[in-house]
């Protein structure tokens, strides 16, 4: 009788044992698989953005997007054509998609590169309150603002007619603000 | 139910009725007599620098300028022809000669003649823009500076269709340029009225006025310098470098004359014509 309770005690035991271990193996975490996020280079524009488009659907190289940016600028720069603009309007639409930026910022990053709009200017509150406290600061983001159009509209893009249209309203923008920050200076 | 409730209730119904159809006229009256545009969208205010007062400051402005040079040309003329025949008289070092000495006196009567001209005439002249200046500051601190923002600033350019055609036509600071002709000038652009040149315009006048001011002020110093000097010294001489610079100042603000001295630096030459330059057959300026 004694024996026999024994064994079954053992028996018990050893099966409390190999549940334990079995549930314990089904529960260990696995780790997931890197992704590579390789920066595209070359000279082919088409495939260089889908590449682009494919890295940044995964989570670790959203932080890379700038680079992203940046390569691609220097790729499509060596092969200007007008369908450029759209490229990136579709790279930075998915971009916006998989959560990498927001509308504003691809709003703001399409404009900085492809449009005569400066968006450094300010549109929330009036020149006297906000343009004029940081009349330098604005004329250095704007002058390199500036610099970024000449890449995106004429080198990437090749359009001139939109190039001269930003210079020569960076150009008067700077007469308007000296004037108006003159202005409200002297009318406190 | 009793007669009295009946009528009683017919009654309000009939008032209740009434009521709601003089709601309705009203607010249909509300709504055809409200601006449609300004209940829908947000407007940007329409653009104000240039008053009638600001305009009338301007011809007035104008008028003192064209009336001084007019004064001034005779004065000027006069100085120019005496130090010509100081110069080729060979006049210059020379100490016991009648003839030189007569010249230097009415040299210096000329240009005694010049600083009373300008001391009496600045005034009036610095007055008359400092009033179309501020009169101005006033317009752009309130229409650019407190009623919009950076981004407006781009759109009132953009509004003008012919932006770039225009401001081409009111580069109107420029050297060279005598200040009635300036003035009269600005008169002009500012009649043609398009919004994104008339923010440029009024810019640009504000800007060259601010600086015209302050030559002007310069000026007035130097002349009272002069003057003194003129007053004080027993003999007067040829024209000093100092009443060179006097003249010059004087010249510089009223009739936009400049003393170039920096030489013509000839275009570089094109870069197909250095010699020994790589051609590529890739390169179509080739």
């Amino acid at each position: 009788m004694n024996l026999t309770i024994s064994v079954v005690n053992y028996g018990f035991r050893a099966c409390f044992f190999l549940v334990l271990v079995i549930l314990s193996s089904g529960c260990q975490t696995k780790q997931p698989k890197t992704y590579s996020c390789t920066l595209p280079s070359g000279y082919q524009v088409e495939s260089a953005f889908a590449q682009a488009g494919a890295d940044l659907a995964h989570l670790q190289c959203h932080y890379q997007f700038d680079q992203y940016m940046d390569n691609l600028l220097e790729i499509a720069a060596s092969n200007p054509q007008e369908k450029n603009k759209e490229y990136f309007s579709h790279f930075l639409s998915d971009a916006k998609r998989n959560g990498v930026i927001s509308q504003l910022q691809a709003q703001r990053y399409y404009r900085r590169y492809f449009s005569p709009d400066f968006v450094s200017l300010g549109a929330m509150h009036n020149n006297c309150t906000t343009t004029c406290q940081h009349q330098v600061d604005l004329v250095k983001k704007m002058k390199l603002e500036l610099h970024d159009k000449k890449l995106g509209l004429l080198e990437v893009v090749g359009d001139r007619d939109s190039y001269a249209q930003a210079d020569q309203e960076f150009n008067q923008l700077l007469i308007l603000i000296d004037a108006t920050c003159l202005a409200c200076q002297e009318n406190k | 139910m009793h007669y009295m409730d009946i009528q009683k209730f017919e009654f309000r119904y009939a008032l209740k009725e009434r009521l709601e159809k003089a709601v309705a006229v009203v607010c249909c009256s509300l709504v055809l007599y409200c601006p449609i545009s300004g209940a829908a969208t947000p407007r940007q205010p329409t653009l104000n620098i240039f008053s009638t007062q600001v305009i009338e400051n301007i011809k007035e402005t104008g008028s003192a300028a064209r009336s001084l040079e007019t004064d001034l040309q005779s004065v000027f003329e006069d100085l120019e022809k005496h130090q010509q025949l100081y110069t080729e008289s060979k006049c210059h070092g020379v100490v016991s000669d009648q003839g030189c000495e007569q010249i230097s006196r009415q040299m210096a009567t000329s240009y005694k003649a010049m600083l009373d001209t300008m001391a009496d005439r600045l005034p009036e002249m610095e007055r008359n823009i400092q009033i179309t200046r501020d009169s101005l500051k006033t317009r752009l601190a309130k229409e650019l500076g407190r009623n919009r923002t950076g981004a407006d600033l781009q759109r009132l350019l953009r509004n003008d269709k012919q932006s770039i055609s225009s401001v081409q036509r009111t580069r109107v600071r420029q050297q060279g340029a005598r200040l009635s002709d300036r003035f009269r000038q600005y008169f002009f652009l500012v009649n043609q009225g398009r919004t994104g040149s008339l923010a440029l315009l009024g810019s640009e006048m504000y800007l060259d006025m601010d600086e015209t001011l302050e030559l002007i002020q310069l000026t007035q110093q130097q002349i009272h310098r002069a003057q003194l000097y003129v007053d004080l010294s027993e003999r007067m001489g040829t024209i000093t470098p100092e009443m060179e610079q006097t003249v010059s100042g004087v010249k510089r603000i009223i009739f936009g004359e400049y003393d170039d001295d920096s030489g013509f630096v000839p275009a570089t030459l094109d870069a197909a014509d250095k010699p020994g330059k790589f051609c590529s057959e890739f390169d179509a300026n080739c």
